[in-house]
């Protein structure tokens, strides 16, 4: 009996196998991102492999970053050390290097770092006015240890600055002329949520700015930074409440919301707020961002900043990174300890 | 199993609506395909054998336009392969582009204009219901009026701008010429029309060609829906319908169904609704179903239908037809379509787990 039911079970398996021959599937090695494809693009691999950095916290790859010089000047994506304390850097051969925050730039979210010199070849930069849109990319992924592949994807373009968020709904008929704009919902784990702002709070002011209509708060708060902490004052009941909430990314609270988001797993949480871009359709992970942009003969013609989602990944022009690293280069004649990032303030920081 | 169908929906309402249209029917029988290549994706096992890359290239040296044995190569061996590939999608991409649209319906999908006149192919659950009214917009950004015409199982879909043009245009491909390994791009607007940004493409291969679908690994997303996919000659070969979670997971309709239903769509005929397989033959019971480990779940029941009027309810789990047995939703929809109108259907089925039986007299479909 056991027998028979064997070979029955036998003779299923084997059809479903002779139906997959039929219907032949490309092997994984001649995808775009497979093996055997990835071997003509062997000259990027090696030159932007080589370049890369992976810096490390806690055992654990945060970023990575794109070796500029002999001396160990590192660029990579600012925002990425917002909470970071310590940490190490890792080249290519696994060998662990000091390394230290010299200086940021909030604005295009570049941030310099300096690791001991000679260590890491650096990359060739090239020029970025002979792109072309469907021209070959590359970059490296899998946390700067297999090269990556893809296009130009669309045109380069200035990618509008997101302002920070609180996290709330607001109630979509209230009245323009009236005192005050109501609550009607508090998004989880929002800075709203954190500072106890509830369904029914009336936003009286902001600062020491008195709002009255939807659109006004919207542009008040969205004028700010993620980041930045704010008094907000809230009419509760018959009392006045006032509360210091320090605004999050957009990306943070709503992109759980929005389905394109979630059909595109991890993106990077800064992702908007560059001057230029070069858009390419890399299948890069949000760790992998700060790592150079590269050609197929190997020269760099960008820093990749952002994974925007699935289909989107935006880098910064060379000739950009090059530009904000000479205004963050400590200058020649100034004191040999650079200054602390945290005493920096980005020049172009406003509010609106 | 998750399915996405990659449309771009404007509004948090319409995402709700969505989220309660019961189109499972469908994303089960894709689910079937989907598990089949998953196995046989581990099932391949690695044949590398290394070839060294070419190291030496001329940057200025020209490489012949449309190095055809380059292109047909199973993987490019040099930085020779990869130009001629790249030149070869350079040089047809302004045509491409020029003929692919974006769709404004509720949402934002994409499409690609196949005629002097405008006949616009994009995926059926883009253009919506036959008849009704859109917005399609060029590659230069101009807004033009058209109409939805018909649309067929698989999600194909057509459209037509409005007047007589001459309206830029591609050819569509031969179906079933294209292979696994043949290189394709995608143009199209993922995330919906961005005037900004403009259209984005997408260069991979064709990992699997079914009867009607094509996958590839030019990635997808919400608003690429409809857009064309173009083989290396720049005529269309599918059209974007919708992905998987994985990166590779990138499905489009192949151009086969858009040759074979073309006067059915012309005429605004749907073979289908944009995301279940209903043959209108036979006779009409009225609901929509879904996979389910007893058999099939209804998941929708239609107004005015015998299904109502005998009150089946969302949530029953029919598991028998006439005393036979029904596993999944392709067999209930064979067992019911290989009944006529008035002939009764006995279904068995479990309701808050209690056996239940019905006989329905089927009806006549409804014309509309």
């Amino acid at each position: 009996m056991r027998f028979i039911l064997f070979t029955l079970i036998a003779a299923a398996v084997p059809s479903i196998g002779f139906g997959q021959a039929i219907t032949s599937r490309l092997d994984n090695e001649y995808f775009l991102n497979g093996r055997e494809t990835l071997k003509a693009f062997s000259k990027a691999s090696e030159a932007g492999l080589r370049s890369t950095v992976r810096f490390i916290q806690n055992e654990k790859v945060f970023i990575l970053g794109t070796v500029i010089d002999q001396r160990g000047y590192v660029v990579t994506k600012a925002s990425e050390f917002d909470k970071i304390e310590n940490f190490q850097a890792e080249s290519q051969s696994g060998e662990r290097l000091a390394a230290h925050v010299v200086a940021k730039n909030k604005t295009e979210d570049i941030a310099l770092v300096k690791i001991p010199p000679g260590k890491v070849p650096p990359v060739v930069w090239k020029e970025t006015d002979s792109v072309f849109l469907g021209q070959w990319m590359a970059g490296p992924g899998n946390e700067g240890k297999e090269i990556r592949v893809g296009v130009m994807s669309a045109q380069r373009r200035k990618i509008e600055r997101r302002g920070g968020v609180l996290g709330i709904d607001i109630d979509v008929n209230d009245d323009a002329e009236e005192l005050g704009v109501g609550i009607t919902g508090v998004h989880p784990k929002s800075p709203a949520e954190k500072v106890g702002m509830r369904d029914g709070d009336l936003i009286v002011s902001i600062e020491d700015d008195k709002v009255f209509s939807r659109r006004q708060l919207v542009e008040i708060v969205s004028g700010y930074d993620p980041g930045d902490t704010i008094k907000f004052t809230l009419e509760r009941g018959d009392e006045n409440v006032s509360v210091w909430a320090t605004l999050d990314h957009r990306s943070k609270i709503f992109d759980p919301l929005d389905r394109n988001q979630r059909m595109s797993g991890d993106t990077s949480v800064r992702k908007a707020g560059f001057s230029e871009v070069i858009q390419t359709d890399l299948p890069l992970e949000p760790v992998d961002m700060g790592s150079p942009l590269l050609d197929i003969f190997g020269n760099v013609v960008g820093l990749n900043i952002a994974k925007a989602d699935r289909v989107t990944t935006f880098a910064l022009p060379s000739e950009l990174v090059q530009t904000i690293v000479k205004e963050l280069m400590p200058k020649k004649n100034g004191p040999k300890k650079s200054v602390p990032a945290d005493e920096l303030k980005p020049d172009t920081e406003q509010k609106l | 199993m998750t399915f996405y169908r990659i449309f771009a929906y404007s509004s948090p309402s319409m995402r709700r609506r969505n989220a309660l249209l019961p189109h499972q029917a469908l994303c089960c029988l894709l689910g079937i395909l989907c598990a089949l290549s998953n196995s046989a994706a581990q099932s391949n096992e690695l044949l590398a054998a290394a070839t060294p890359a070419t190291e030496t290239f001329d940057e200025k040296k020209e490489v012949p336009a449309g190095d055809e044995d380059a292109i047909l190569k199973l993987a490019p061996e040099s930085i020779e392969d990869l130009i001629a590939v790249q030149k070869r999608v350079s040089d047809l991409l302004e045509k491409s582009m020029a003929a692919t649209v974006g769709i404004l319906t509720q949402g934002s999908g994409s499409g690609v204009i196949i005629s002097k006149d405008g006949y616009v192919l994009t995926a059926g659950h883009v253009s919506m219901k036959p008849g009704s009214s859109c917005v399609v917009v060029m590659a230069d950004g101009e807004h033009l009026k058209a109409k939805s015409l018909g649309k067929t199982y698989m999600d194909a879909g057509l459209v037509k701008i409005d007047g007589d043009g001459p309206f830029p245009f591609v050819e569509m491909g031969t179906p079933g010429l294209s292979k696994p390994g043949d290189w394709c791009y995608v143009v199209a607007h993922p995330g919906g029309v961005d005037e900004e940004r403009g259209l984005v493409v997408r260069i991979g291969r064709v990992i699997r060609r079914q009867s009607t679908t094509i996958q590839t690994d030019c990635r997808l997303i919400g608003g690429d829906s409809g857009g064309p996919l173009f083989n290396m000659d720049g005529e269309v070969i599918g059209i974007n319908s919708r992905i998987k979670a994985e990166l590779e997971g990138n499905y489009h309709v192949a151009i086969r169904l858009f040759k074979r239903h073309w006067e059915d769509m012309q005429a605004g005929k749907v073979k289908s609704t944009a995301y279940t397989y209903i043959e209108k033959k036979g006779g009409y019971l009225g609901v929509q179903t879904a996979a389910h480990a007893r058999g099939v779940m209804v998941t929708r029941v239609f107004k005015g239908s015998p299904a109502q009027k005998r009150r089946v309810r969302p949530g029953d789990v029919i598991f028998k037809v006439n005393g036979k047995k029904v596993v999944t939703t392709p067999d209930f929809s064979r067992a019911i379509g290989a009944l006529e109108a008035g002939e009764t259907a006995t279904l068995t089925f479990f309701r808050r787990n209690m056996e239940t039986e019905l006989k329905i007299e089927l009806d006549e479909f409804p014309k509309k």
